[in-house]
């Protein structure tokens, strides 16, 4: 018996090698790729860093100028400004578009894929296309003339619709991929609890809104996050097509943004790697936030 | 015990010989770093092949990097401690390299000078096109291309105006609103098509390039580099601030809006583009354009006749790097730049060298000599710690008087404010 037991403690011990064998090139990887960079962060946001001389060591001096920093502060009212204008706007009009296509209709794959095209080119691509689209005297513009009569719109150039511009191109390329998700939640849910509510009684919209809906609340928790992830880490499109990489006068420059500004552009690396922490922070925050409240009133 | 000992202290004694040996037959590595200039490349690359035959005892690892990677690479690069020893910097970052002792001094007998004067008398107008490579008094690089704008003009579009670039062209702001109101055609619904002549305006840095050199016109300057100070709030920067604010709100010749100077020339939809240097020729000759040069304009009241502002590539020395190294850098640096005719003819980058200036090759140039006379009369942009910063400010200015509608007076102090501040922050300490 005793010897049984040593048999089984090798083999299991030897088992538990090989799943620490094969786990360890993602552990490697991770503490590579993931946890070194997050740690250099922290560090060096606690660093006078200009990546052309050796950091030095500043305790909170970099957090504390961010708190008088005008750029800094105006970031933190752009991101939420374009976190806002992509998440919830995102989640109705993706919800929306996955009910419709839910529905059966003549031509619905194909006009499926088109509806998802925009998520296929890189976002850069659609970058460069939107940038030809809103042209002051562009396509768009034409489209609009006759409801605006103006010959040239400043779509990109002026304080007040330049960043409307970005959520706009954004929610384009996000919400067919929202849709998409959306469409898997919704056929996961089984016929028969649809089936049953009609029975009862309920119209469509009480059985979308008292039975699917509840029901879609795993996915209505992963595309929050994500999305708001995503959001707050606004940058391509920023940097791509907005005037000076930000402009006109700092309206898209996010957080993200700033932190390439000030790691790259302005070689203050100690002032970008504290953006980043205080970037990292409010996300972190926020998906806490959302994760609290979808867990009140679980099903 | 002490036969073996012997034996091993023999051993030992050998190998040390056998490995110095090897380690003297070592070539030493120069890793050259250059940014992606297509047509310089495979002459780079002829040339060091060149030069490591010539130099056995060298060897040079060469690396293209692509221009919109370019800072962030050698950035990254240089604070990892895996940066080149020798790569061409432009001078835009070069106060920021300087003050934070990136940069090594040249080493005038290495790069094939007699000493560092003999570098300058090298040059054509060396005290000055070098300038933006040296720091109280001490030379930093050598250059691999020297630029000062121009203006190009399309000479069809001007024809097609009923103008003549030749006489027509004007040499004062004011009158080039007046030829620029000529050139600009709109279409029915009142939107621009062609304009007749626009300013830079998608980058910062043409704050420091082309607004300030305005200012310097009218005798002022935005930016002191030797004692980091601002004079923003000045009434020469309130006239160019006005110009630019008139050119897009009250004349509405062009604006931040539309398609970028540079672009829109080659597409053909701008017929005066005064932002291109000598190596903007062959693109306007590939965009099938005829196309004429001239001087840029100045101001009716200016005292002084600068164009816009001077800047260059360098080559410059990483000083982290070992002595023999930054040595064998500098030796590869003044071979790479000892063939200007060359560079000019295949690459279409000027490198002033007095000798070359003074050629058949370079006197028979049509465009040179513009180009020329403008880096002459002309200064480098400031040289400051906090270069992109600043030009940021700058930038935020000129938009919040210009695409804003913010009152000019008011912005001025306030940016005043913030340069200042940017500017104290950015002072190299003594």
């Amino acid at each position: 018996m005793a010897v049984r037991t040593v048999k089984g403690s090798s083999y299991i011990a030897r088992r538990q090698y090989w799943g620490l064998a094969f786990v360890l090139p993602t552990v490697i990887f991770f503490a590579i790729f993931f946890l070194f960079p997050i740690l250099s962060g922290i560090y060096y946001s606690f660093t006078d860093f200009t990546l052309l001389k050796p950091p030095v060591f500043v305790g909170l001096q970099n957090y504390q100028d961010l708190l008088k920093d005008r750029l800094f502060l105006k970031s933190i009212s752009v991101t939420l400004g374009f976190v806002a204008g992509t998440t919830i706007p995102a989640w109705i009009l993706s919800l929306a578009a996955a009910v419709l296509f839910f529905q059966k209709f003549k031509g619905r794959e194909i006009l499926k894929v088109f509806f998802f095209a925009p998520v296929l080119p890189s976002l850069i691509v659609v970058a460069i296309v939107w940038k030809i689209l809103l042209h002051p005297s562009g396509v768009l513009t034409t489209v609009l003339r006759p409801l605006t009569g103006a010959g040239e719109i400043n779509w990109l150039d002026n304080p007040a619709l330049s960043p409307i511009s970005m959520i706009i191109i954004t929610n384009w390329t996000i919400i067919p991929f929202y849709m998409l998700i959306w469409l898997a939640g919704l056929t996961g849910i089984p016929t028969d609890l649809r089936e049953a509510a009609l029975v009862d009684g309920a119209n469509r919209l009480q059985s979308f809104l008292r039975v699917e809906l509840p029901l879609l609340r795993p996915t209505a928790v992963f595309i929050a996050a994500i999305s708001t992830i995503n959001a707050f880490q606004g940058f391509t499109l920023q940097y791509a097509i907005s005037p000076g990489k930000g402009g006109p006068i700092d309206v898209n420059t996010t957080m993200s943004l700033l932190v390439w500004k000030y790691g790259f552009q302005f070689y203050r690396m100690g002032d970008a790697s504290a953006v980043s922490m205080v970037l990292f922070a409010m996300i972190m925050i926020v998906i806490a936030v959302q994760l609290w409240l979808t867990r009140q009133n679980q099903y | 015990m002490t036969k073996r000992f012997g034996i091993l202290t023999v051993m030992i004694a050998l190998l040390a010989i056998v490995t110095s040996a090897v380690s003297a037959q070592d070539p030493v590595v120069v890793k050259l770093w250059m940014h992606n200039h297509p047509p310089r490349v495979p002459l780079d690359e002829a040339q060091i092949a060149k030069f490591e035959e010539e130099n056995p005892g060298i060897k040079v690892e060469f690396t293209v990097v692509p221009d919109q990677e370019w800072d962030t690479t050698l950035g990254t690069a240089l604070a990892s401690g895996s940066g080149p020893d020798l790569f061409n910097q432009a001078t835009f970052a070069i106060g920021q390299f300087y003050s934070q002792g990136v940069l090594a001094p040249l080493n005038p007998t290495a790069a094939g000078y007699a000493d560092q004067a003999a570098v300058y008398d090298a040059y054509e107008a060396g005290d000055a096109l070098l300038a933006g490579a040296t720091f109280a008094d001490t030379l930093y690089g050598l250059p691999t291309e020297l630029s000062a704008y121009a203006c190009y003009t399309n000479d069809a579009l001007w024809e097609a105006a009923g103008l003549d670039p030749a006489t027509d062209f004007p040499t004062t702001w004011e009158e080039l609103k007046d030829v620029a109101e000529k050139l600009t055609v709109r279409d029915d619904a009142g939107a621009l098509t062609q304009r007749g002549f626009d300013f830079k305006w998608d980058a910062s840095i043409f704050m420091l390039l082309i607004f300030n050199p305005m200012v310097q016109q009218l005798g002022g300057q935005m930016i002191d580099e030797v004692n980091y100070t601002a004079n923003i709030n000045t009434p020469e920067v309130k006239q160019v601030l006005g110009y630019w604010n008139d050119w897009a709100n009250t004349w509405k010749l062009g604006g931040a809006q539309y398609t970028s100077s540079r672009a829109a020339f080659l597409a053909g939809e701008l017929a005066t583009d005064c932002d291109g240097g000598n190596w903007f020729a062959p693109q306007a000759e590939e965009a099938g354009i005829e196309y004429s040069i001239h001087p840029i304009p100045v101001w009716e009241n200016a005292t002084n006749d600068n164009g816009f502002a001077n800047y260059a590539y360098f080559f410059m020395v990483n000083s982290a790097a070992s002595p023999e190294v930054q040595e064998a850098s500098w030796k590869l640096a003044g071979y790479l730049t000892d063939n200007p005719a060359e560079y000019l003819d295949v690459a279409g980058l000027f490198q002033a060298k007095a000798d070359f200036v003074a050629s058949e090759a370079f006197t028979s140039n049509t465009i040179m000599p513009v180009f020329l006379d403008e880096l002459a009369a002309s200064t480098y942009h400031p040289r400051i710690n906090g270069f992109f910063e600043v030009a940021d400010a700058l930038m935020r200015m000129r938009d919040r008087v210009v695409v804003g509608g913010e009152d000019i007076d008011t912005v001025l102090t306030e940016a005043q404010d913030e340069v200042t501040a940017i500017l104290e922050a950015s002072k190299p300490a003594q």
